[in-house]
């Protein structure tokens, strides 16, 4: 008789519990349920190459005066004596100062033009590779005046713009920095201005050209 | 015993629903349920593939003349969106109402970030996920349970993204019925 009862006893407490937990269940106050879903996109390489194809540089008189002299006037000084003599025509005497080419500050035929952000780039590469950027010179680099005169561009280089004092290379490569970000560049160029002859406007139009190329691998 | 096996009677049909109710959708995966309601989600969601006219209108290499330094600035759509429009399914009581369902989503990228998707484990490689969760509507309904269906609008900042290439994260959803 007392097992019957402790088997009533325990059935009964088991229901009592399965019940509570069924009024739990069916209203509780708040109710919460998760899932996962795995999510990609897929991102492409890409390239924006953004370039001048005509430039034109005005270079102020002052500013070619200044090339040649390091902006400040000359005094050639010397400590030596200039000796005169009499050069066979009556009423003159002659003398040589003897200010040699060495003298100068620059050579004109060795002056660089750095064009500043004359480039950008926008990239997206795949992951390792860099962006490119390569300047060729053209087959023949000879900018002629219209009012006579040449210059001759001896060679190109490229820089980033954020290397302002490098001197420059063939090509220059970077991580790409996001569409968000542009990469801007500079062109260098080595001139030969000793027969520039004559004021005026000079041009390869026509002519060969610069070439910039961008690429990703 | 015939109350205990009541309970889990309910309790397996509250979990078994919602998937089948459209078969022309992808599977659902059934995830953690709750006891009056349950949750069932796409395992996995491709979103369209970014391309370039969205991003520069044009194609995916460009040589543009510079006309001005306000050109270089404005060309690039920096923030994309995608929606899914049906990511997840609920089954709830007939008569819950849609308005007590709150739905949280939380991204997780491959590399561990939140809010973020990236390229495999390189933390580095990612860009910042805005959620906007889509309102809930109710697709269908009997005199028992209700179906509901829910999805979020991704805004996809890509402005800093460098790499090329597929990225990824877990997308978890949390229904709450208040």
């Amino acid at each position: 008789m007392s097992l019957r009862l402790r088997s009533v006893k325990s059935a009964g407490t088991l229901a009592t519990l399965i019940f509570s937990l069924f009024l739990f269940s069916a209203a509780p106050a708040e109710a919460q349920v998760t899932g996962t879903v795995d999510v990609q996109i897929d991102f492409p390489s890409m390239l924006i190459f953004y370039y001048y194809d005509t430039l034109n540089v005005s270079v102020p008189s002052t500013a070619l005066a200044s090339l040649m002299t390091g902006g400040v006037d000359e005094f050639i000084e010397t400590t030596g004596t200039i000796t005169t003599g009499f050069d066979g025509v009556t009423g003159f005497l002659d003398a040589n100062a003897a200010i040699s080419p060495t003298a100068l500050d620059t050579d004109p035929a060795a002056a660089t033009l750095a064009l500043r952000r004359s480039w950008a780039v926008r990239s997206v590469a795949l992951a390792g590779a860099n962006t490119t950027v390569t300047v060729t010179p053209g087959t023949s680099q000879t900018l002629t005046g219209n009012n006579g005169g040449t210059i001759d561009i001896d060679a190109v280089r490229t820089r980033l713009s954020t290397d302002a004092t490098g001197g420059g290379s063939g090509s220059v490569s970077w991580t790409p920095a996001g569409l968000g970000n542009v990469v801007f560049g500079d062109l260098i160029l080595d001139l030969d201005l000793s027969n520039a002859g004559a004021s005026g406007t000079y041009s390869n139009v026509g002519g060969s050209q610069l070439t910039i190329t961008a690429s990703n691998p | 015993m015939g109350k205990a096996t009541l309970l889990v009677l309910c309790l397996t049909t509250a979990v078994g629903l919602s998937d089948a109710r459209d078969r022309e959708r992808p599977p659902l995966r059934p995830g953690r349920a709750g006891t009056r309601v349950s949750l069932a989600t796409l395992p996995r969601v491709e979103l369209p593939a970014v391309s370039s006219a969205e991003l520069v209108r044009g194609s995916t290499m460009q040589a543009l003349p510079i006309a001005s330094e306000q050109e270089i600035a404005g060309v690039v759509v920096e923030m994309l969106t995608r929606k899914i429009p049906a990511m997840w399914e609920m089954s709830v009581p007939a008569g819950t109402s849609v308005d007590r369902l709150e739905v949280v989503y939380d991204l997780i990228s491959a590399s561990g970030r939140r809010q973020r998707l990236s390229a495999g484990a390189a933390d580095g490689e990612g860009f910042a996920v805005r959620i906007r969760p889509l309102p809930s509507i109710v697709v269908s309904q009997d005199e028992h349970r209700a179906i509901v269906r829910g999805g979020a609008l991704l805004e996809l900042d890509v402005s800093l993204v460098r790499r090329a290439g597929r990225y990824s994260g877990s997308l978890q959803v949390t229904v709450v019925e208040r």
